[in-house]
């Protein structure tokens, strides 16, 4: 029981008086830590599996690819045809991550700790958008780099040789920093808008579906009077781009031309950064 | 019509929730109280037949809960989250809870239920319109519209404003005067104090005390009893009680004096003899520690 | 079958932003029928199977069939049905039907519009890819509904079923069409249409219809015992 007078012990605690980061430091570490959590790191294993997973699908075959190659001494040129064959794997691992990114924070309420730190609301959303199109650069770009060292490694006979795997090399690596910005941005804006991240794995690939499904439909069509649908869904528009820009090799002959691709491809982009953007400005955390 | 539980324990994993807790709640008011995560909740599902003991037996009225829907004729319950049709009238929430009861004229249990909670007001406005308070009223209408016997409630005074709280209490004594057994959870102190009869003290999972909390008091021998004495002579009297043996402490304070008593029983019978040997007229015998809470942080303590 | 929880679940399901996904889904097929027509397309497969069987079918029966019971799994509202004496059957039909219905209307029913509209010289065609939308309507939210109680995260794993399994599995591994709730759907209708080829399927309807009929009873009766050991977890989240 007290004696009357007070005091005051010492627990050694203290005043931060010490250097702040401030807001650059806390933007790059926001995406940082996205970029961790849309691999799963520093989260329960079970986060783990589903992008480690696609990670898997984009390496493996290029894997494979490469041991083929080096036992039969011929080439199999496969820069053109990552990522478009597995557009599938990374739809869905757009669709499972964005909503990792995005709606957990919305969902347990924790918006309001962000925002009264000196990070924007704009901040947040980029960071998270740079993290995600990181994330979608790497498991794209990664493959490439892994088939180039093998090629090199293997097939390369001459410096003509080298030259020409680095430039393909080097316009796959562009593709894939296309897709990533234009999927990235895609799927991002998507997800911001649910609270619950099955809806936002939802919509993500409902929209990856119907518009491949619609886009497909259209170029059924006879003729050339369908080709236009070739804008309508992502990773099409995407392989236009590629075709006209890094003069790659087509897949499958629809073509459209190049100014709508890139005025598309631009638009989609700057929309959905734009509408990722206003929606956290918006939000009432 | 009481809940019987036997030996109940509900473990997920490597945590146990409930520790083995026999105990009966009969008709009255029995406030189940205890800290956050002590285990009440688990124990109200387990009687609300919304999860199974790991092991033990629970009944009500000599039936099992789990996976009976039977039971839900006799028992209402109020959950503690607060997820309600936002999109319906409070009217026509508790009309369908009615209508789910399979009550022959849900209407009108309806329009009594609305009147019991006072809410017959705003009965016409969609619940998700409601303020927090409103929105427990609109439930706890919901769970007793079919005239229950049993009724569980799950920490129902919270957000409640003092008002809405005292007038959940009134409606929750009026039910259990009928010979209802209302069974319902807490942390805060207060509201246990006011509204219970019976108190069962839940601490980390085990049963820790039942019963009326003065008698749980009084049972509490291993702490020293506290009393507040005014006579005519205050000093004298501190002076006398000193001497005697059962006495553990005396404060002389500007209200009278603070004595601490290790033995209740000893202490009370021997308080008259004393200041009438000595020739002290008592004027005030008070004892200051009898509260809920003292009792309460005692057992958590231990 | 109840008529206050139908009326629930209906209500339930048009409050939220859900519908305007349901509605915008079937105008999406709407408009390439209309594509169709003006650009003289003529495979019939693309339109009524590829879009409207294969993308649309699933997704909206995925909406709906998770959100008739899901949500109410999920938010804790749930228990204002269960805590009656209601017997768990009748609720789990009760949504189902509900579910199936408005699954029909939003896949089914487009379906026909789009077909008479795209190939108006085709009407058998048409009814066979309808009926068999419809059909496919019941087991897909059958499955669903199912899915919503035995798992927290039935929207992830209905998406992973159709993805994945229908999707990317189905085109590597033959046998797999004896459990797709997509190839049941091709089946009859190719079988209804008798166009034969026209309609491709991996299965026969031999096989689709009584395969159909043990998922959805077996979805069922998964449901309906889940259902009774429904648990609400211990402390509140």
């Amino acid at each position: 029981m007290s004696e009357g007078g007070g005091v005051i012990y010492d627990i050694g605690y203290q005043r931060y008086d010490g250097p702040r980061l401030g807001r650059r430091n806390a933007v790059v570490s926001l995406y940082v830590h996205g970029l961790r959590g849309v691999f799963g790191l520093g989260r329960p294993a079970k986060a783990k599996v589903l992008p480690w997973l696609v990670v898997a699908v984009m390496f493996v075959p290029m894997i494979v690819l490469i041991a083929v190659m080096s036992r039969t001494g011929t080439q199999i040129e496969r820069y053109d045809f990552y990522p478009f064959q597995l557009q599938a794997a990374l739809a869905l691992f757009l669709a499972a991550q964005a909503p990792e990114l995005l709606s957990r924070d919305q969902r347990y309420r924790v918006l309001p700790l962000y925002f009264s730190r000196p990070i924007s609301r704009g901040d947040y959303a980029l960071a998270k958008l740079a993290a995600m199109v990181t994330a979608i650069f790497a498991i794209t770009a990664g493959p490439l780099l892994v088939y180039y060292l093998g090629s090199v490694a293997t097939l390369v006979h001459s410096p003509a040789d080298a030259r020409h795997q680095t430039a393909q090399f080097l316009l796959g690596v562009v593709n894939a920093a296309f897709h990533a910005v234009l999927l990235g941005a895609l799927g991002m804006a998507i997800a911001a808008f649910a609270r619950r991240r099955a809806f936002a794995t939802a919509a993500v690939i409902g929209v990856y579906v119907i518009s491949s499904a619609f886009s497909g439909a259209i170029q059924a069509l006879p003729g050339r009077s369908g080709d236009w649908a070739v804008l309508v869904s992502p990773f099409p528009l995407l392989e236009n781009l590629r075709v006209w820009l890094l003069h790659g090799k087509p897949i499958d002959d629809t073509l459209t031309g190049l100014p709508a691709s890139v005025a598309v491809a631009l638009l989609v982009t700057a929309v959905s950064i734009a509408v990722l953007v206003r929606r956290y400005q918006r939000l009432s955390a | 019509m009481n809940i019987e539980l036997r030996s109940v324990s509900r473990w997920y994993g490597n945590v146990v929730a409930v520790n083995d807790i026999t105990m009966t709640i009969g008709p009255g008011v029995t406030g189940l109280l205890g800290p956050n995560g002590a285990g009440k909740s688990t124990l109200l599902h387990m009687m609300a037949g919304f999860l199974p003991p790991s092991s033990g037996t629970l009944t009500i009225d000599g039936e099992p809960t789990w996976r009976r829907p039977e039971i839900y004729r006799v028992v209402g319950l109020v959950p503690e989250r607060e997820a309600a049709y936002e999109f319906l009238t409070a009217r026509e929430f508790v009309v369908a809870s009615a209508k789910l009861h399979q009550l022959a004229l849900p209407e009108q249990a309806a329009e009594r239920a609305l009147h019991i909670v006072e809410l017959t007001e705003a009965a016409d406005r969609k619940v998700g319109t409601f303020s927090k308070g409103m929105r427990q009223r609109a439930r706890v209408a919901a769970a007793l519209v079919h005239d229950p016997q049993v009724l569980l409630l799950d920490e129902p005074f919270n957000g409640m404003d003092p008002r809405q709280r005292l007038h959940m209490m009134d409606l929750l004594r009026a039910m259990a005067a009928d010979g209802r057994t209302v069974l319902f959870s807490s942390h805060i102190l207060e509201e246990v104090e006011q509204l219970s009869d019976v108190v069962q003290v839940v601490v980390s999972g085990r049963l820790a005390a039942s019963g009326d909390f003065r008698e749980i008091r009084r049972l509490m021998t291993d702490r020293p009893h506290v009393f507040t004495v005014r006579s005519t002579d205050d000093r004298k009297l501190a002076a006398a009680l000193m001497a005697q043996p059962h006495t553990s402490g005396v404060a002389i304070e500007s209200a009278g004096l603070r004595v601490h008593a290790a033995d209740f029983g000893s202490f009370t019978r021997a308080l008259a003899t004393t200041a009438r040997d000595h020739g002290v007229g008592l004027r005030e015998v008070i004892p200051a520690d009898e509260s809920l809470e003292s009792v309460f942080s005692y057992l958590v303590r231990r | 079958m109840n008529a206050v929880v139908a009326g629930i679940t209906f209500r339930a399901l048009f409050g939220r932003r859900r519908v305007l996904l349901l509605i915008l889904l079937p105008l999406i097929l709407l408009a390439l029928a209309g594509a169709f027509r003006a650009g003289g397309g003529t495979d019939t497969d693309v339109l009524l199977g590829r879009f409207g069987i294969t993308a649309l079918l699933p997704l909206v029966a995925l909406i709906v069939g998770t959100g008739v019971l899901g949500a109410e799994l999920d938010d804790g509202t749930a228990v204002y049905l269960l805590a009656t004496p209601v017997p768990r059957k009748t609720i789990v039909v009760s949504k189902f039907v509900v579910g199936a219905a408005v699954t029909v209307v939003f896949t089914a029913l487009p379906e026909w519009v789009a077909g008479l509209i795209a190939f108006p010289d085709e009407p058998r065609l048409v009814l066979a890819y309808t009926a068999g939308a419809a059909i496919g309507s019941i087991v897909y939210v059958a499955v669903f509904v199912a899915l919503s109680v035995l798992t927290r995260r039935a929207m992830a794993v209905g998406l992973l079923y159709v993805l994945v399994w229908e999707g990317l599995l189905a085109s590597f591994v033959s046998g797999i069409g004896v459990l797709s709730v997509q190839q049941y759907t091709l089946a009859i209708a190719r079988a209804i249409s008798g166009a034969g080829d026209a309609v491709p399927a991996t299965v026969s309807v031999a096989t689709a219809i009584p395969m159909a009929a043990v998922v959805v009873g077996l979805a069922m009766w998964l449901a309906v015992d889940q259902l009774r050991s429904y648990r609400i977890a211990g402390e509140a989240t």
